[in-house]
Order: C-alpha cells, then sequence, then structure tokens
C-alpha cells in the first residue's frame, strides 16, 4: 500500500503511543480510536484540501476582471463539518499568482472556488467563474464541476465539462485524463 | 655489397620517412575521428534521455499529484517506443516508488540526486517532477549505453579497416616515389665510384629527367668533360716536359763531363803546386842544414884552435876567422830568412814564455856593446805587462835584437831605450814595443826605402855600419805574421823610433795584478834615486811607484846629498839609496864614499847601478857599504828583490858537479839513448860503462864493481826487472857485496810501474826524458857526496801547454847543454840519428807488426819508438806511443790500428818539426 505525501509535517502531529500493558492497550485502544479516527479523518481532510489544491493548479479561470490578478484567489467553504487546520495550509499558496485566501462564505459571491459540504443548492450559486467541488454524490451530474469520491479507499474524482464550459474554466488535459468524465445530462461518455 | 645496401637505405629511408608520415598522420585522424564521434554521440544520447525524461516529467506530474498510479504507470510505459529505454521510475516527494517501467520490480530501485549517473552499460537521469513551481517527486529513466557502444565499436572498426587499406596504399605509392629518386642517386654515385676506381674520364652518367637530381647529373657529366680534356693536355705538356728534360740532361752530361776534365787538370796543377811547394821546402832545409852544418864546423875548429895555445899573432888570426865565420853566419841567417819569407814558408811558433825576462835578456845582450860606445841602454817594462805570453820568442827576440842592434850600431852617443807596455782592451790587448835612440837619425825620403830588400838609408852607412840591409825587412815580415805593423818615426839628426803593437795571448798578467798587494806594503821605506839620465830615472820611477814605494828622483850627486840632509833633518830619512855609476861630476862609487863618511846615513842601505864589468874589484872603501850590485840594463825583478832584501838569484848556468873515479854501469837498448846516457854521465866525470841488454848487465856486474847502476827497464832477450833480481840474486850470494844502487830509466811514470821496480829490487826512479839536473840529483843522492848544491835555474820554464807539442824545445836544449863545446853537434847527430833511422824503422816495426795482426810486436815496436822519441824531445808521438804500448791485449787490435795511424801522422809532423827546431836553437 503506497504511503501517502504529508503537505507539511504537522507540529501537533501525534506519536505512536508506547505499549505499557495489554490492558492499558486495550483501554488506550478504546480512547484512541477516536483520536485515531479523528487522525485519521484529519488526514482525509488533507488530502481533499491537496487535490482541491491541485485541481487549482490545472485549470484556468476566465480573466473577466481586470483587475483580477490583484485580488486574492478566495476559496470558499460552506456548510459545516470541515476541519479549519487542514483548510489554512492552502492558504498563502498561488493560483495564477494569486495568494490564496480560505473563508467560509455564505453567499459565496466574491469566491473563486466554492467546497460545498452541505446541501446548498447549486443553481444559487453564481457559476461564471467558480469552481463548484463537492464531496455530495451526484454532484457533478447536478451541475458541478468536480465531483470528489472514493473507490476502494482511493480518492477520485468526476468532472462535469459542461459545467466547467458554463463556469468558463478551461481544464488541463491532464486533470481530464485523470478525471471520470461528465456531462450534464448525467451521460457518462 | 655495400653499395647496394646504401642505395637500399636511401629508398627505405624516403619510403620508410614518407610511410611514417603518412602513417602517423591517417592515425591520427583516425582516432581524432573515432573520439570525437564517441563523444558527440554520447552527448547525443544524453541529450534525448534528458530530453524524453523532462517531457514525460510535465506527463507525470498529474497522475503524481492525483495518486493515480495506473496513469503514472500508463504514462510511463509509453518509453516502450524506445528500446533502448532499459526503464523508468517515478518518486513521490518522500522518494518512494510511486509508478515504474518495467512493472515488474522496476530496474531503477533508489532515489538518486537530480542529473545523469552514469553506470557500466546504462545512463540514468533523474528529473524532478513539478507542479507549477512546486516539486512534487522525481522522475528517473535508466538508458542503456549497449547500443551505442557497439555502434561506435563499429564505426571505429570501420575506421580502422579504413586506416590499414590507406595505409598499405600509402606505403605502396610512398616506395614508388622513393625508388625514383633513389635510382638515379644510385646510378650518379655508382659511375662516380667507378670513374674515382678506374681514373677512366671517359665514362658518363644517363640524364634523364628534369629534377634536381638529373641537374647534378649533367654537371658531372659537364666535370668528367673538363678533366678529360685537361687529362689530355696534361699528357701532352708531360710528353713536352719530358723532351726538355732529355734535352737539358744531354747537357747537363757534357757539363760534367768538362767539369771532369776541368777538376783532373786542376788536380794536377794543384799537385804540381803541392810539390814546388814541397820542393822549395826541401830545399831551404837543406840549404839550412847544408850551410849551417860546415858553418859549425868552421865556427868551433876556430874557437878550439883559439883555445889551443897560440901565439899571439895566431890569436888573432884566428880571431878573426872566428869573426869573419860570425858574420858569414849572421848573412846566410838572414838570406835563408829572407827565402822563406819570399817562398812564404816563414811560420811562427808561439808558445809560452816570460815577457819581462825575455825583453831584459835581450837588453843585457846588447849592453856590452853600448858599454863599450859609451851609449846608455836602458830597458823599460810597463807595471800593465803581462808576465807570460804566448809569443814566438825566438823571432820576436830576433826582432828586437835587430832593432837594438840596429840602434846601438847607428847611435854614438846618448842613450837606447827599449820599452814595452800593454795597450787595446781586456778582450783585444795589444803588445806595445818600441825601441828609441839618439843617433843618426833617418831621412824623411828615406823612411819608406829602409824597409825595403837590400838597401839601407844610404850606400854610405852600409859601408860605415856594416850589414846585409835585409834586416829590417825580415823584421817588418815578422811583425806583419804577429798581426802588427813595424813603424818608424825619425828626423835626421835627431834618433829614431822604431815601434810596433802585436796582439798577444796573456797567460799570466802582470805581476801586481796578480799579487794584489802591491810590494810598498810590505816596504815601508823611501827610496832616493840617483841617476844623470832622465830616462832611467823614469823608468825606476815608474817601477817604484807601480809598487808604491815612496821615491824621490835626483841627476847628481850634489843634489842628492842635498836632499839626504834635508829629509834626515824632517825627520823622514831615506832607507835606500839607489846610485847611478855613470854619472858625469862624482860618480856613482865617489857619491857612496862621501855617504859613507856620514855617520847620520849609517842605515842608509846603498845599491850601485852599474854597467857589466865597471866595477871589477874591490877598489873602494864602501864596497861592503854597498849591498848590492845590478848591472844595467836594469831588471826590474832585480830591483825588486834588491830592495826587500832577497836573495838575487844567478843567472849562471847551472854548476854541474864532478864524481871523479866513479865508476856507472848504463844498460839501454836504443843506440840513442845510450849515447845520450854516456855523454851526460861522463859530463860528470864518471867512468861509464854501456851495455845493451839485461843479460849483458848481470854479466858486467859479475866482472866489475859499480857505484851506481843506470837500468832501462825494457830491454830485449832480458828487460830491466828481471836484470835486477839477477843482480840481487848474484849479490846475496856473495857475502860482503855492496847493494849497488840499480836507478830504473823508464818513460812510464804510473804509480804501479814504480811499484814494480821497487818490488824487484831497485831503488830509485829517474824519468826519462832527463835533465841535466834531474841526472845531476840522482847522482848526487846516491854517490853520497856532499855536492855544491845546485842552482836554481831561472830560465823561463815552460808551463804544460795545452796545445799539443810537436817538439819539446827544452830537451833538445838539455841535449844542446850537455856539451857546452859541441853540444850541437851532439843534437844534430842524435836527431839524425833518430829521424834516419829509429823513426823510420820503428814505424816500419810497427806496420809489420801491425799487419800480422801481431798487437805484442806492435807493443814493442811502439816502446822502442816512444823512449827514442822522448829522448829527442819528440813528445807528442812518445805519448802516442805510450798509449800503444799499453794495448798488449788482441782485443785491442782495432784501436791499436787507430793509434798507428795517429802515430805516422805525427810522425810526418815530427819529421819537419823537429829539423827546423834544431835549426832555430843553431841560430840563437
Amino acid at each position: 500500500m503506497m504511503s501517502l505525501y504529508q503537505v507539511r509535517k504537522q507540529p501537533n502531529a501525534r506519536k505512536s503511543p508506547r505499549p505499557v500493558s495489554q490492558l492499558s492497550i486495550l483501554l488506550l485502544m478504546l480512547f484512541a480510536w477516536s483520536p485515531v479516527q479523528a487522525a485519521d479523518g484529519f488526514k482525509a481532510e488533507q488530502l481533499k484540501v491537496a487535490f482541491i489544491y491541485h485541481f487549482t493548479q490545472f485549470i484556468n479561470w476566465p480573466e473577466d476582471d481586470h483587475e483580477q490578478a490583484k485580488k486574492n484567489f478566495n476559496v470558499c467553504l460552506t456548510g459545516k463539518g470541515y476541519e479549519v487546520h487542514a483548510w489554512d495550509d492552502m492558504n498563502g499558496k498561488k493560483v495564477g499568482g494569486r495568494s490564496i485566501q480560505t473563508a467560509a462564505c455564505t453567499t459565496c459571491r466574491e469566491c473563486d472556488l466554492v467546497f460545498i459540504t452541505s446541501s446548498v443548492a447549486i443553481k444559487s450559486l453564481k457559476q461564471r467563474g467558480v469552481l463548484t467541488i463537492s464531496e455530495q454524490p451526484g454532484f457533478a451530474a447536478a451541475g458541478g464541476v468536480i465531483e470528489l469520491y472514493t473507490v476502494e479507499g482511493r480518492l477520485r474524482f468526476r468532472i462535469n465539462v459542461d459545467a466547467a464550459e458554463r463556469a468558463g474554466l478551461t481544464i488541463s488535459s491532464r486533470l481530464l485524463k485523470l478525471a471520470d468524465i461528465v456531462h450534464d445530462n448525467g451521460v457518462m461518455p | 655489397m655495400r653499395r647496394g645496401s646504401r642505395k637500399l637505405t636511401i629508398r627505405q629511408k624516403m619510403g620508410r620517412f614518407s610511410s611514417l608520415i603518412v602513417l602517423a598522420s591517417l592515425l591520427l585522424v583516425t582516432l581524432v575521428w573515432i573520439g570525437l564521434e564517441y563523444v558527440e554521440e554520447t552527448e547525443k544520447l544524453e541529450l534525448n534521455l534528458k530530453t524524453q525524461v523532462i517531457m514525460l516529467a510535465q506527463g507525470v506530474a498529474s497522475p503524481l499529484v492525483f495518486s493515480d498510479q495506473v496513469a503514472a504507470n500508463e504514462d510511463l510505459a509509453t518509453l516502450n517506443a524506445d528500446e533502448t529505454l532499459m526503464g523508468a521510475a517515478l518518486f513521490d516527494i518522500n522518494g518512494d516508488h510511486f509508478a515504474a517501467y518495467p512493472q515488474a520490480g522496476g530496474i531503477i530501485d533508489k532515489l538518486m540526486a537530480d542529473g545523469l549517473h552514469h553506470q557500466e552499460n546504462s545512463v540514468y537521469y533523474f528529473h524532478p517532477v513539478s507542479v507549477g513551481d512546486e516539486r512534487v517527486g522525481t522522475l528517473a529513466v535508466r538508458k542503456s549505453t549497449i547500443e551505442l557502444r557497439q555502434e561506435l565499436l563499429e564505426r571505429a572498426g570501420v575506421g580502422l579497416l579504413l586506416f590499414i587499406i590507406v595505409s598499405m596504399a600509402a606505403q605502396f605509392f610512398s616506395r614508388r616515389f622513393s625508388t625514383s629518386i633513389a635510382t638515379p642517386i644510385q646510378q650518379l654515385a655508382q659511375v662516380m665510384g667507378e670513374v674515382r676506381d678506374s681514373g677512366d674520364f671517359t665514362l658518363r652518367v644517363d640524364d634523364f629527367g628534369e629534377d634536381e637530381i638529373s641537374e647534378m647529373a649533367r654537371s658531372f657529366n659537364a666535370m668528367l668533360i673538363e678533366i678529360e680534356s685537361r687529362e689530355s693536355d696534361l699528357a701532352l705538356y708531360r710528353n713536352e716536359l719530358e723532351q726538355m728534360v732529355e734535352v737539358r740532361t744531354g747537357e747537363l752530361e757534357m757539363t760534367r763531363e768538362k767539369l771532369e776534365v776541368q777538376n783532373m787538370a786542376l788536380t794536377e796543377s794543384l799537385d804540381a803546386a803541392k810539390e814546388a811547394s814541397r820542393a822549395k821546402s826541401q830545399f831551404l832545409a837543406n840549404m839550412s842544414h847544408e850551410i849551417r852544418t860546415p858553418m859549425n864546423g868552421i865556427f868551433g875548429m876556430a874557437e878550439l884552435l883559439m883555445e889551443s895555445g897560440l901565439d899571439e899573432q895566431q890569436q888573432r888570426m884566428a880571431g878573426t876567422i872566428k869573426k869573419s865565420g860570425d858574420h858569414l853566419l849572421q848573412v846566410i841567417n838572414d838570406i835563408l830568412d829572407f827565402s822563406k819569407i819570399e817562398a812564404g814558408k816563414m811560420e811562427l811558433c808561439p808558445e809560452p814564455g816570460n815577457l819581462p825576462e825575455m825583453l831584459e835578456n835581450i837588453a843585457e845582450i846588447y849592453s856590452g856593446r853600448a858599454f863599450s860606445k859609451g851609449v846608455e841602454l836602458s830597458c823599460g817594462l810597463h807595471e800593465n805587462l803581462p808576465e807570460r805570453i804566448r809569443i814566438d820568442s825566438v823571432r820576436l827576440t830576433q826582432v828586437l835584437g835587430n832593432l837594438i842592434g840596429n840602434a846601438v850600431k847607428f847611435t854614438e852617443q846618448g842613450e837606447v831605450v827599449l820599452q814595452a807596455q800593454l795597450e787595446g782592451s781586456v778582450a783585444d790587448p795589444l803588445l806595445n814595443i818600441e825601441v828609441r835612440d839618439t843617433g843618426v837619425g833617418i831621412p824623411a825620403d828615406q823612411l819608406e826605402i829602409i824597409f825595403d830588400s837590400f838597401s839601407q838609408a844610404d850606400g854610405s852607412s852600409t859601408r860605415k855600419f856594416g850589414g846585409t840591409g835585409l834586416g829590417l825587412t825580415i823584421c817588418r815580415e815578422m811583425i806583419s805574421l804577429m798581426g802588427g805593423e813595424l813603424k818608424v818615426a825619425s828626423r835626421a839628426g835627431e834618433g829614431s823610433r822604431f815601434y810596433f803593437s802585436i796582439p798577444v795571448e796573456i797567460l799570466q798578467s802582470a805581476h801586481s795584478q796578480r799579487l794584489g798587494i802591491t810590494p810598498g806594503q810590505a816596504f815601508s821605506k823611501r827610496v832616493l834615486v840617483v841617476d844623470d839620465r832622465a830616462v832611467n830615472r823614469d823608468i825606476i820611477k815608474g817601477y817604484l811607484t807601480a809598487w808604491g814605494i815612496e821615491h824621490e828622483t835626483v841627476s847628481n850627486a850634489e843634489s842628492a846629498l842635498t836632499l839626504l840632509h834635508s829629509a834626515f833633518e824632517q825627520g823622514q830619512p831615506f832607507h835606500v839609496a839607489l846610485l847611478d855609476m855613470d854619472m858625469p861630476g862624482t860618480d856613482g862609487v865617489q857619491l857612496a864614499d862621501r855617504i859613507v863618511e856620514q855617520s847620520c846615513f849609517s842605515n842608509l842601505r846603498l845599491i850601485l847601478l852599474a854597467s857589466g864589468g865597471q866595477i871589477t874589484t874591490d877598489q873602494h872603501a864602501c864596497n861592503d857599504r854597498i849591498e848590492y850590485r845590478l848591472n844595467k840594463p836594469l831588471r826590474r825583478s832585480e830591483l825588486f828583490n834588491g830592495l826587500l832584501k832577497h836573495k838575487i838569484p844567478e843567472h849562471e848556468k847551472k854548476i854541474i858537479d864532478s864524481y871523479p873515479s866513479r865508476r856507472v854501469l848504463v844498460a839501454e837498448d836504443n843506440a840513442v839513448n845510450r849515447l845520450l846516457g854516456k855523454k851526460v854521465l861522463e859530463r860528470f866525470d864518471l867512468d861509464v860503462d854501456v851495455v845493451v841488454n839485461g843479460e849483458q848487465a848481470i854479466i858486467a856486474v859479475k866482472e866489475h864493481d859499480y857505484d851506481l847502476i843506470l837500468m832501462d827497464c825494457q830491454m830485449p832477450v832480458m828487460d830491466g826487472f828481471e836484470a835486477t833480481i839477477g843482480i840481487r840474486e848474484y849479490e846475496a850470494g856473495q857475502a860482503g857485496l855492496v847493494h849497488t844502487p840499480i836507478i830504473a830509466m823508464t818513460a812510464n811514470v804510473m804509480h804501479e810501474d814504480r811499484e814494480r821496480c821497487m818490488t824487484v829490487g831497485m831503488d830509485d826512479f829517474l824519468p826519462k826524458p832527463f835533465t841535466l839536473q834531474g841526472m845531476g840529483e840522482m847522482l848526487a843522492k846516491w854517490l853520497n857526496q856532499e855536492a855544491v848544491a845546485v842552482k836554481e835555474i831561472t830560465n823561463s820554464a815552460f808551463e804544460h801547454s795545452e796545445e799539443i807539442m810537436h817538439v819539446d824545445m827544452q830537451v833538445l836544449e838539455s841535449i844542446r847543454d850537455i856539451d857546452p863545446d859541441a853540444g850541437m853537434e851532439l843534437l844534430v847527430d842524435v836527431t839524425d840519428i833518430y829521424l834516419q833511422q829509429t823513426l823510420p824503422q820503428s814505424l816500419q816495426g810497427i806496420r809489420d807488426a801491425a799487419a800480422e795482426d801481431d798487437i805484442a810486436a806492435v807493443a814493442r815496436s811502439a816502446h822502442s819508438l816512444k823512449s827514442g822519441s822522448a829522448n829527442v824531445g819528440a813528445v807528442e808521438i812518445a805519448r802516442l806511443c805510450a798509449q800503444m804500448e799499453l794495448m798488449t791485449d788482441q782485443s785491442q787490435l782495432e784501436l791499436a790500428h787507430k793509434q798507428i795511424i795517429q802515430v805516422e801522422a805525427e810522425a810526418a809532423i815530427v819529421a819537419e818539426k823537429l829539423p827546423e827546431c834544431v835549426k832555430k836553437m843553431e841560430r840563437l
């Protein structure tokens, strides 16, 4: 099993506990199950974040705004249930020369990238120049651009090319070839 | 073969050289090409690889970041297209494998640094995989280099093959090239060699081509043509020359023949001239002898007659005969001398002699004549006059005698002075002698002709003064021969001065110079000289000054006395006074009387200078005060001795003892020696018996008693040694017989011979030739008588001369002196016997013995010739014979032959010289 790479070493990363006794282990396991689970969750979140960051490296946003280059690249998060720390890792990295700024959003009008965690209506969001990503199943068929899903423990993604076209996003073939391509009518070519 | 190898070497050299160049170049090019190929292809490969990896890295970036292994592997699998790519691997950011190709295991197993990595057969390229600026992993691809290598090897092979082919081609062509060069050279060299060895200049080199070698060939040919033509020219010249040489040779031949003829003619004339000359000499010698012998007779007889008790008238007549004979002899001598001069036969015999004595002796001869005419004769010797010189004293005496005689003859009153001094330089000393007089003088117009033969100043003087007129001519010739010139200075009525300077060889320089000290230093006394004649005063002054003796001179008795008194009063008295006898007014004796009267002069020594015969009797009272009477002309040595109170040796002849009634035996085989010995002993008034050999000697001894035996050592039949032994034996056998002194007479003076004489019993030793004095001393010694001491002979003793003395005059003189009356006769007899018998007979004996190689006989003949020669003063031949006598060993035969040659030569000389010297003595 290939080990995943880490974006950055976590300062707060815990090391594996030392075994003291079987009982203590059991107990620890009982108590550790959740932090482990929590750690596992953090990791998965990190992976998502990494994917999402990399997505931005293979996508070109439309230049509607002449002063777009000076502005930050806003990565917005809607809904709840996400690890803030993991998303903070993206801050400062560049997308097309623009610094990423992650934040939560409600209307999400100024966002370049929106990660949807709750069932927010897609159509309510602005379409033009916005990359919509979600883990919700059927997100791509519903008009979202990228849909993340896990198959056999591996993180995969679907890209709705029509949606991307509508949003004015140019997606590199190199990304496309790795993705499952989806069209608006949900037909997968 | 050597030539061949040399040609090959040239060709090989060239071939090898060009091959070497070509091969080297090709090799270099090939290697460089291969090298470049390698580098280029390798670079290409790597570039290729890099490019592939870079391109692929872009592609695999997204699968990597999106963890799509499948996609990544697929991407990597695209490398399949290139067979040379062995494998690829994609590493994630942690260095772990993400994807690989080929998938099974992966050939790239570990992450290395970015860039190229070379392994044995492959090369790796590690390149970063990035998304944007961010590195997300590493892509590594491995490419095989085997194929490249193989390809390169193939290419190299091709290259080398090409190289070999081209090299071979190059070799081939270079060989052809070098041959094309070498062949003409070879040919040229070959022809050159042939020309050199054979000398054949007609050979030529083939001419081909236009290059430098052909040029050489052509030049060579041209040279040969040139040489050929010169050769033929030379041949022509040679022929010409040969012809010329022949002609010249012919001419030379003729000339040579002519010269030969001339030569023979000349030789003949030379022989004739020599013969004539010899005849002349012979004639002169004969004449001389023929005339003198009867002259001796006349003379001798006249003298005997005068002593044979004649009356007055007869005495006068005999005296006249003698005087006439004297005169005649004089004339004859002059004529003979003159003839000799005319014939060019006059020869000088320079020998060592005491010069001062010679001069003073000559002066003395004429002192009587001068005194009887009232003419003062003085002899002045300069202090620088050498003691001994080499001179023909006989001739010099003759010349000076003539000059002095003339001077005295032509002077009636006044003086005649003989003066001599040394002139010239140390290297060229000259003896300057002059005779001056106060006589009649010679008029100016006659000064020259007086030297001419047969003339005198005027005919009247001839009658007045007598003489042949030849004298001065002869004198001039003599002086000329001596290397000088006789000159005269004179005025009529004012006397004459004859003078000359001759070069002279000094054997002993002046007395004072030799001594270093002057007598004056030994004699610090004052001398007063009293003489009326200025010339005498000057002469004595000269002597005294040279000796450093303080002196004063006065001319008369009065002045003398005055000076003596004043000197005495001043406290500087005179110690010696030289008084001339013959002074006007008060003569020397009278002055001496007056001096003696004065007591203050009691210590004054008186020496009288008187002419011979002036004082004969003890007439005067002062006689015992007069220490010495010195005869005039004053002898320097006598003055010297007188002043220093030395005893003056007498110039008398030797006083010989007499041993009457004593008997002597002489044993001598040689006739001449026997005669001489007998005569000599008879001179001593001894009875003499003679025997001819040892045997007879013994018989004689047995028959008679002898006081003395003179025994010759070498005699035939029995020699002296054996005889002595025999005599001693006889004496021993006779009781009471006294030991008779036996004196050995021999010319051998070696130590061994003396010892031998002593061993056999002889008592003493009388070397031959013996002198009268020697004999006298011997007799005195052994006849045990008190004899009057034999006076010292003050005749000049001849020193041993370095040059060969052929005839010793002293010996001849001593023979003559044996008999004061008939000495010359004896001498002539003795020399005649020697010259006519002893010499030729002995010579013949030697020759015969030599012809038979009988060395013993040679020695014997030599012995007899030796003693005979020694007796007549032929000392050189005697010496040679003495040497030959010692050659008794057969091995010395050759030496003996050489010696005989010398003896013969010497005999010839002696045959001439001996009569001459005898003649000389006859005239003196």
